[in-house]
């Protein structure tokens, strides 16, 4: 086991024009910690990983298990265990063989082999799989059976490359869990990728977001969803999608045009010029509340999902609708008019470089 | 009317293949027919098993060596090209270098050479390896034949296999050696198959360097030794041996290929296809 | 310009004070770890059996057919030859042109080997895409078929030659008989003699061995062609001779070219067949066969290297025409 310090970490692929797929990462992850890389494809979040495997160079900076620099080193060397997302099991081997594969390499005994990759097994339920080749096992098993042969050989860390991706969905969950129970049990540093918002929620210690090469912002589930550093986390985290109102910000006002007049509202937070108000879907109201912006809305769009139900709502302050969730026993009607409530003291305001400006006490209607 | 229409479509159709079938196999029909007469017989018909032309072809020559030879030289070159097409062919597959599309290229223009063009080299080269009239001369000629193709439909079928699948391998603390031989040739033997099959009916079937290189009718070849058949003159060829010779050294081309064929095929289109 | 924007990722590496532990590892990235070193380096050891083999017994040959080419040696003194320039190829001496390139034999070689390239290639091709279709379609037996069609490919061209000159033969041959009494012919042919013939005849036999490899080269093109289009024209209604000639041919038309090139290399260095069905006549000499005359029969290694080399340019030089007429891409790289 080992914590994990990334210094400056760069990643630039050359050609006709080079391009720079990670760009100076600082990071510190600590011992133990599952931390989950998150961001849209295209973001970095599998090149960062693969660069700590040592599948991939690392172009600038160091990076660091423990006290020691292993940009030189191989995955080998490195001692980590890697779970693909293909699952990428050897298709001629039996799922033993799968899992001794890496433990015979290092040429230990043959009964501490069969005595490690029979342990694993029980942990994971498959020992009654070990003689089936992969081919004959479900999306479920062979999963486990790439984690196993992660696991046997007793990395420091482990990585976890979009695990989950290919698997339905109730699968997908219950997975999810297991993958969480085992790292209370075995408590390995953990880096896990993936695109899917709730598995990071759900799963991580620490939620690193990316964007474009760049960390967006690092922190618990709960700081990500209530204190997103930027509009990029605000948007990206989060189901369905924080509501972004343009508004003007006069030190501790904000002016918001409602209707035919501009109004101002007292904020909780200290800013001037041009900016924008976040608010979560979840966090609108429809009954009057203290320190609440009341909005004229129309119904456009209703979409049930059952245990909630979403109204799209065109107003006058934003172009695009405003995404509200309501209880799913209500049944709007499209087209009727809706009073809804913007409660200031859970919104979010962003300066104009898109960074969430501080919070301060809590604000009053004007 | 459609009912009509399909049915004449359906006949045209079976004569086709009939016809094709027919263009095929024709010439080996009467090959066989030929090998098994003694004399003067029906062009079309077999009317006497007679085997005296197969005892001939191994009484006036040694036709039982010259088979050994020929299988000796193509095992010799699909062992010899096999291995070191398979750690080439990974190297060009699968790790990225500079200089490895002018690699590639370069081992594609050597199977372009015209044998000729290399024959006089081949020929220096041979004798100062002490290898004229040795079946070791038609072992290394063959090779550098084979070996650009094998690396070329290698290449193509190593990039087949999911990046995943080797990384997994590495991560697991594997060589290069040992991903190619316990990963890599586990899972394309079938590729191996293919490739292998390719060079042994090149290797079987070469004429030029096996004219070439050997001189006595011990070391001959099995193509070589057909071609020397012969009678009293040039008009009184004997056509009854000849054919003998010719369905002996097919038969074992026949069943490889009913029984591979479709190996054969995906290794042809591997070279060419997707090249 | 500024030196640091041109160069590649040590121009962005640490400034020593970044961090404390930047200041202790203040060495150059180059961009590779030890790790991509290593492998690199095995990389290249793994290729370099080949690439030795290759330089060699291809290369290093190659190399000395150049050179030899330029020189007097014969079989019999390999190493006491001199060097004489440019004279196997062509000498002006006493009012007379002398050399490769004065034969009038060279040049019906050349015009031989051309005629049958063409010819064949031509022909294999138009066969090979209708054998190709008759293959596509689904009817009971169709394995076997394809196996059938596959053993002239795989049998000995030297058998293949001696089979058809059996067959061809002028008084017990079953072509002869067969067009006899079909009525198509007065009195027998002979065929691999007849020079109005010979040429024909060594096409028909090449074209026979040669288009199972077309066919099958077409065949899995077919195979890969998408399904959709043949389902939207057949909703058009559009007739399957136009959907050829509009849809399928151009999309199997890469994988044609390759597949004639791979052929037209072939045929350019004909030999087998011609050297057994005809041996030496001039009137079917290959370019092929004229160089290994010279150069074995005749013992002229000098002279038959310079023919070697021609050949050798000549089958380039018509193979690259051909690639870069058809804007041919052979891409090495291939990466996913």
């Amino acid at each position: 086991m080992s914590s994990i310090e990334f210094v400056k970490l760069e990643k630039v692929y050359k050609g006709l024009s080079d391009f720079c797929a990670v760009k100076g990462v600082d990071l510190q992850i600590n011992e133990g910690e599952f931390v989950v890389f998150v961001g849209p494809s295209g973001c970095g979040k599998s090149t960062l990983l693969r660069m700590i495997a040592g599948l991939e160079d690392i172009s600038g900076g160091e990076l660091y298990f423990g006290d020691r620099c292993v940009n030189d080193l191989s995955p080998k060397e490195r001692g980590i265990g890697m779970v693909f997302q293909s699952y990428a099991l050897y298709p001629h081997m039996s799922v033993f063989d799968n899992m001794a594969f890496g433990l015979t390499l290092e040429k230990g005994s043959r009964e501490t082999i069969k005595e490690k990759v029979e342990e694993v097994a029980r942990i994971l339920q498959i020992d009654h799989l070990l003689d089936r080749k992969p081919k004959a096992l479900s999306g479920g098993q062979r999963q486990r059976v790439a984690i196993g042969r992660a696991i046997v050989r007793q990395p420091n860390v482990f990585l976890f490359d979009e695990p989950l991706s290919n698997l339905d969905a109730s699968l997908r969950v219950q997975m999810r869990i297991e993958i969480t129970k085992l790292h209370q049990r075995l408590k390995t540093t953990s880096i896990y990728v993936t695109h899917d918002q709730v598995e990071a929620m759900t799963m991580a210690d620490k939620i690193v977001v990316l964007n474009q090469g760049r960390i967006m912002q690092v922190g618990s589930p709960l700081q990500i969803y209530n204190e997103p550093a930027n509009t990029f986390v605000a948007g990206f985290m989060g189901s369905p999608t924080m509501n972004f109102i343009d508004v003007e910000a006069m030190d501790e006002q904000l002016s918001l045009r409602t209707g035919q007049a501009n109004r101002r509202f007292l904020m909780p937070f200290r800013h001037s010029g041009p900016a924008t108000l976040g608010i979560r879907p979840e966090h609108i109201e429809l009954q009057p509340q203290a320190d609440a912006i009341p909005v004229e809305t129309r119904i456009s769009v209703v979409e049930h999902l059952g245990n909630e139900t979403l109204l799209y709502l065109a107003t006058d302050l934003c172009e695009q609708p405003l995404v509200v969730a309501v209880s799913g026993e209500m049944a709007p009607e499209i087209g009727s008019e809706l009073t809804i409530y913007l409660p200031l003291e859970r919104s979010h305001l962003f300066d104009a470089q898109g960074d969430a400006v501080k919070r301060q006490g809590s604000a009053s209607v004007n | 009317m459609k009912a009509l229409k399909r049915r004449t479509g359906q006949v045209l159709f079976a004569l086709a293949v009939l016809a094709l079938l027919i263009y095929t196999i024709f010439p080996f029909y009467i090959a066989i027919l030929t090998s098994l007469q003694g004399g003067e017989g029906s062009f079309y018909l077999l009317q006497d098993f007679d085997f005296s032309n197969y005892v001939s072809v191994f009484r006036e020559q040694p036709f039982f060596l010259n088979i050994l030879n020929s299988a000796l030289v193509s095992f010799g070159t699909v062992a010899i090209s096999l291995l070191i097409a398979v750690t080439a062919s990974y190297a060009l597959a699968r790790v990225h270098f500079r200089g490895r599309t002018t690699l590639l290229l370069t081992v594609l223009g050597v199977s372009m050479f015209p044998q000729v063009a290399v024959l006089s080299g081949m020929f220096e080269l041979v004798r100062l390896l002490g290898l004229y009239n040795n079946l070791g001369s038609l072992v290394l000629s063959y090779t550098v034949f084979s070996l650009p193709f094998s690396v070329w439909i290698l290449t193509t079928f190593m990039r087949g296999i999911p990046k995943d699948l080797e990384e997994a391998a590495i991560v697991d603390g594997a060589t290069p050696w040992q991903i190619i031989t316990r990963i890599f040739m586990p899972v394309l033997w079938p590729a191996l198959v293919t490739t292998g099959l390719l060079a042994f009916i090149g290797a079987w079937n070469e004429f030029m360097f096996a004219i070439t290189f050997i001189l006595s009718n011990e070391q001959r070849t099995v193509p070589v030794a057909i071609s020397m058949i012969s009678g009293g003159s040039q008009y009184e060829m004997p056509w009854g041996p000849i054919m003998a010779a010719s369905v002996i050294v097919t038969v074992p081309l026949i069943l490889l290929v009913l029984v591979f064929q479709r190996k054969i095929v995906e290794g042809l289109t591997a070279g060419a296809v997707k090249g | 310009m500024d030196i640091s924007t041109v160069s590649g990722p040590q121009a962005r590496s640490l400034p020593v004070n970044r961090s404390p532990r930047g200041a202790l590892q203040g060495k150059k990235r180059t961009g590779l770890s030890g790790f991509s070193r290593q492998r690199i380096r095995t990389a290249w050891l793994f290729l370099l059996p080949m690439i030795l083999g290759l330089a060699c017994v291809a290369g290093w040959p190659l190399l000395r057919t150049f050179y030899l080419g330029f020189t007097d040696s014969s079989l019999s003194n390999l190493d006491g030859a001199n060097f004489i320039g440019f004279e196997n190829y062509l000498v002006y001496d006493q009012g007379e042109w002398y050399g490769i390139l004065a034969d009038s034999l060279w040049w019906r070689a050349v015009g031989n080997t051309v005629y049958i390239t063409l010819l064949s290639v031509s022909l294999e091709t138009v066969l090979g895409v209708l054998v190709a279709l008759i293959l596509h379609a689904k009817f009971p037996g169709r394995g076997l078929v394809r196996a059938a069609i596959l053993i002239p490919w795989a049998i000995p061209t030297v058998v293949s030659a001696k089979m058809w000159g059996w067959m061809l033969h002028d008084q017990y041959g079953v072509i002869n008989d067969l067009l006899m009494s079909l009525h198509l012919i007065s009195s027998p042919v002979a065929w691999t003699v007849n020079p109005d013939t010979v040429l024909g005849t060594i096409v028909a036999v090449d074209v026979w061995k040669t288009t199972p490899f077309m066919a099958l080269l077409t065949l899995a093109a077919l195979q890969m062609l998408p399904k959709d289009c043949y389902e939207a024209a057949r909703v058009d209604g559009i007739h399957p001779i136009k959907v050829f000639f509009k849809v399928t041919l151009p999309l199997i038309k890469p994988a044609l070219v390759v597949a004639v090139v791979f052929r037209m290399l072939d045929a350019l260095r004909i030999f087998d067949l011609i050297y057994i069905l005809t041996s030496n006549s001039e009137d079917t000499m290959s370019i092929s066969i004229y160089a290994r005359q010279q150069l074995i029969d005749f013992q002229q290694v000098g002279y038959g290297s310079a023919a070697s080399t021609l050949v050798f340019l000549l089958v380039f030089g018509l193979t690259l025409g051909y690639i870069f007429a058809t804007r041919l891409k052979f891409d090495g790289s291939g990466d996913h």
